[in-house]
This record gives structure tokens, sequence and C-alpha cells, in this order.
């Protein structure tokens, strides 16, 4: 699907549109644009619905941050895309391209069979090692993983965090849980529980993360505090 | 495809009286189905929908027993009244639907309470609903929205929420307080009134803001935080030496942006997740017209377009209670006395939806 097919209503800088770009996903709040074999850019364009100081802070910020958290997990040995180049003020990050389809789509197509199941512990063992560097996703999904050659690649990196204590962590794996349950409903409780959580928790205690335990208590907590919170009308 | 006149009358149509009691808004509704699947054709027709609300004084929060008394006090009245205005009796009701939770539980006792009373004087079936899927339900009704992603914003609920496989599934809350929670709590502070709506009265303060205080973002995924931004924008507001720097309707105007920033943002991730382009805003937020401007600006800017009710449908009332009570009666869901026990904790998700795809 070309931009222009895609209807797209944004600005598309210069230098990408000169290229024949390609638009790979619109995510809620980037672009990934294919421009040429090996590589993508994704495009962080202005939000007109939000407030423009607000605007123009967060797609600075997180553009910086997304490059920053990339580059250490890449330089720890968790699979992730090669940047190439970056320019937050103007929301751009330059990166290699991921010939590969998501775990989302992987999963609806093929359900969850032995090499599917295989990903998720892979996945399970990935965020353990990104936890173990106070690296959080922040959007843990299965949009946010690509499976290519049988290895899965982590993308999408716009809201992560680093310096994250047990809570953040303890959230992180709360959202994931509740993206399988709402994405995968069928096949969620043995994904999260007999697939992701013992491999995160086998590969934690490989890595002898100290805060492994404290995580998973925290992790209790959250989902009580999600399910049980009072609801008023 | 569902069948929804399995239990059709002879006459050829439903009648259902819905009460509503989970907060401080008491509602009845009556509401009217023709058989048949919801087309534009076939609408529901509203025959009454009333609605008394109390009101704590400013600086305060409503109190549960407080409410509960205020619900005890009119539910006669206003049942008498709506039977009236919709020109019914009590022979014409097909069910008795009222609110099963989550809300308050004082108010919600109240309320079955007068609920259990007609079914057995009249010897009408009871149905509970969920609170949640009754905004859903009227929500879609109202506007013919197919299957949209939900945004459920009130005093009491944060939640987006999209359909599959018979459940509403929360796709993404609020990890502590909810956002009308929030606004409520920052005009106590304020002191701003709390008629007719604490948010109300922020939305209209906001209007004249210009100065935007920074606030922190807590965006996670699809689900935000909003504790920070709370206890934050209450320092600025108790801070004396600030007071020259940000004034009130900048702090209202910075709070809106920002939490409405936050909730669009989440709104169009989920929208992008589950690959839909139509979005359904419910709940008392949900009338405010910053929040509905900045989201029809996302979904244009993603092809696509809101729904959103007005404040007869947004706020807590009695017709969307009747309307989802109604749609579950209509595929053979009654709640029998002993069942009709109310909670304040029941999850959207929780609710099997029998009568849809």
């Amino acid at each position: 699907m070309s931009l222009v097919d895609a209807g797209m209503p944004v600005f598309i800088p210069e230098d990408i549109a000169s290229k024949e770009p390609v638009l790979l996903s619109q995510g809620a709040e980037a672009l990934v644009i294919h421009t040429n074999n090996d590589e993508v850019v994704k495009f962080r364009p202005s939000k007109t619905w939000r407030l423009p100081e607000l605007d123009k802070q967060l797609r600075k910020r997180r553009t910086a941050q997304e490059v920053r958290v990339i580059e250490k997990l890449a330089r720890n040995g968790v699979n992730v895309p090669k940047v190439t180049r970056s320019d937050p003020a103007k929301g751009l990050i330059y990166m290699e391209y991921i010939n590969g389809i998501s775990l989302k789509k992987l999963t609806w197509d093929l359900g969850a069979n032995e090499e599917v199941k295989k990903m998720y512990q892979m996945y399970g063992e990935a965020i353990a090692q990104m936890h173990n560097l106070k690296i959080c996703h922040g959007d843990l999904t299965t949009s946010n993983v690509m499976v290519r050659d049988n290895l899965i690649v982590l993308i999408d990196f716009g809201l992560s965090s680093q310096e994250a204590d047990v809570e953040d962590k303890a959230v992180d794996l709360y959202v994931l849980e509740r993206a399988i349950q709402s994405t995968h409903p069928l096949d969620a409780n043995m994904l999260v529980n007999e697939i992701v959580m013992p491999a995160y928790e086998r590969r934690a205690e490989e890595l002898k993360d100290k805060f492994l335990s404290d995580v998973l208590v925290r992790l209790g907590q959250v989902r009580q505090r999600g399910r049980k919170r009072t609801q008023l009308g | 495809m569902v069948d929804l006149d399995k239990y059709l009358p002879e006459r050829g149509y439903y009648l259902a009286l819905g009460l509503e009691g989970s907060a401080n808004k008491l509602g009845v509704g009556i509401i009217k189905h023709n058989k048949g699947e919801r087309s534009d054709e076939n609408r529901a027709e509203v025959l009454c929908n009333i609605r008394d609300t109390y009101n704590a004084p400013p600086g305060e929060g409503f109190l549960p027993r407080d409410v509960a008394k205020h619900h005890r006090n009119k539910v006669v009245r206003m049942v008498l009244e709506a039977l009236k205005i919709a020109n019914v009796t009590y022979k014409d009701l097909d069910c008795i639907c009222f609110t099963q939770g989550p809300g308050m539980g004082a108010p919600l006792q109240a309320t079955v309470i007068a609920a259990r009373m007609l079914s057995q004087l009249h010897g009408i079936p009871l149905v509970g609903v969920n609170h949640c899927v009754g905004h859903i339900e009227m929500g879609r009704e109202i506007t013919g929205a197919d299957n949209p992603v939900v945004l459920y914003v009130s005093g009491g609920n944060t939640q987006i929420i999209a359909y599959s496989h018979q459940r509403y599934r929360i796709f993404g809350e609020t990890l502590d307080i909810a956002v009308g929670n929030c606004l409520d709590r920052f005009a106590r502070v304020l002191k701003i009134s709390n008629d007719p709506a604490p948010g109300y009265n922020i939305e209209q303060l906001a209007k004249k803001g210009t100065k935007y205080a920074p606030l922190p973002y807590a965006v996670k995924g699809m689900d935000i935080s909003m504790t920070g931004i709370l206890a934050q924008v209450e320092q600025l507001a108790k801070d004396k030496q600030r007071k020259t720097q940000y004034s009130m309707e900048d702090l209202c105007f910075s709070l809106q942006e920002t939490l409405f920033a936050m909730l669009v943002e989440i709104t169009e991730r989920a929208m992008a997740h589950v690959q839909s382009n139509q979005v359904l805003i419910v709940g008392g937020v949900g009338s405010n017209l910053r929040l509905q401007e900045m989201m029809s600006k996302m979904a244009a800017e993603r092809g696509g377009s809101i729904y959103a009710t007005d404040e007869r449908f947004c706020i807590d009332n009695g017709i969307m209670i009747a309307q989802a009570g109604l749609l579950a009666y209509r595929v053979g869901i009654t709640t029998d006395i002993k069942d009709s026990v109310c909670s304040q904790r029941f999850r959207t998700d929780d609710v099997y939806v029998k009568w849809r795809d």
C-alpha cells in the first residue's frame, strides 16, 4: 500500500516522500515507512488534536528515548532493529527493515502450535533480559514482536523507560498479560501461564535478577488493583 | 445470527423499565423495542428517561449513605412519574431491569430493593444489568455505531473496550483512579461547584485557560495512571506563590488537556490494535465537548469517525439499563430474586453478551 493509497493526511518529510515510500504500519502515534530494501523510517507526525506544547515535548522525548533504549538493548544482546540515524526534533528514526511477520499475525494464522509457542517462550526470555537491564517496554503486545527466521525481534520502544523499578516491570508484564488475553482470548491462559511467564522467570533466575520475586509479588498486586478496584458509576 | 424474538409477546413489541442508581444519580427509563433486528428503520423508542441527581456541597464529594437516602426518597415517585410520562401500566412491562453493579454499595442496594419490590408486587421478571454494558448498549443504539472501540469514561470508570467473542473486552483502563474521579477531586480542591457536575464546571473554566502548566503524562501501553497528575495539579493549586503564575482557569485547562490527550492516545492505540476506525464515547466525562473534539480529530486523521451522545445518554440514566436489560431479556436472560444481589465490583468483561454474534 502506498502512502497515497492509504490516504495519509499527514505531512511526510521531503527526503522520505521522494523515495516512493510504502507504509508498513500506522500505529497509534507513528508511521513505519519502508523506504528502500533494508531501511525503514519511523515517523511520529504531529497530532493536531493535542496541545502543541505537549505534542512537541512528547514527540521529541519519545523519539530520543526510543533510540537510547534500542541502542542499549542492542549492546546487551537483545534482538532489536538496528538504528542507523535519528532526528528527535522531527520525530524521525531510521532503522533496519525487519522482513518478517508480527507474533499477533503468526498466532492468528497458525494458532498456538509448537512453533508459535517457541516464539512466546523467546518473548518471555527477551522480556526478562530487558527487565534485567532496568528497561521497560511500556507497550508489550503481540503486535510489537516481529518473527523473522524463527527468531523474535522486539520492536516499538516508543513508550519504553529506563531505570525501571519493580512497579514498572510488574505493570509491563500486566499490560502484556492483558494484551494477550484480549487479542488471543482462547489461548491466552495457556500462553501466559505456561509459556511466557515460566520462560520469563527461568531467564531472570539465570541472570540472577534480584528483583524477580519482588516483581512477581507486585504483579499479583497490580492484577488485584486492576481487577478489583472499586468501580463507581 | 442471534434470534431476538424467541420470547416475543403476543402484542408484537417489548417494553422494559430500567432503574439506575449506582452513583449519585437515580434514573428511571422506559424503552420500547419492536420485533426484529435493530436497523436504521427499527430503532428503540425511548418512552421516558428521567433522572434526579444528588449533589454534595462545593469542596465535598457525595457520601454513599446520603446518596442511598436520596434514592430511597425518590424512587417510588419517579417510577410512578415515569409510567405516567410513558403512558403505560405495570401490566405492559415485560421486565424490570436494574443496575447490578459496579457502583457504590449503599445506592446500588437502595435501587435493587425497589426493583425487587416492583417485580414481586406485579409479577414481572427481573433482569440484572452491568452498568458499563448499559452505557455501551445505549451508545450503540443511539449512534448506530456497529462495532466501535468504546471509550468509557466516568466518575468511577476509565476503560477502553472492544467487542470480541461474546464479551466486551477491556483493552486498556486506568491503573489507579478514574478520569471523572480525578476531575471531581481537583474540583474539590478549588471548591468548584458540584452543580450540575464538577466536570462540567471544570470544562467551562478550562475554556478561559491559556497557559499550560506541565503535568506528568502517564501512558502505559493502553493503560493510564492519573494519581501523579492529580497530586501535581493539586500542589500547583494549593501553592500560593504559583497562584500568580497559573490561574484557576489555566490549571483546569492544563489538567483537561493532559488527561484528554492521554485518553485519546490510548483510544488511538486500541483502534490501531483491533484495526477499527469507529470510536464510541460513553460515560459522564464523554459529554465533555473538548474531549469529543480531540477524539473526532484523531478519528478523522485515521479515516474514521466518532460516535458520541449527549448528557441524556452519556450521564448515568435509567434508559440505558432498560436497553441492555431488554436485549438480555430478548435472548432469554432473567435474574431470579435469589441472584439479584448487587455487587460493587462487576467487571465489564464478566458479562456474557448472548445478544450479539
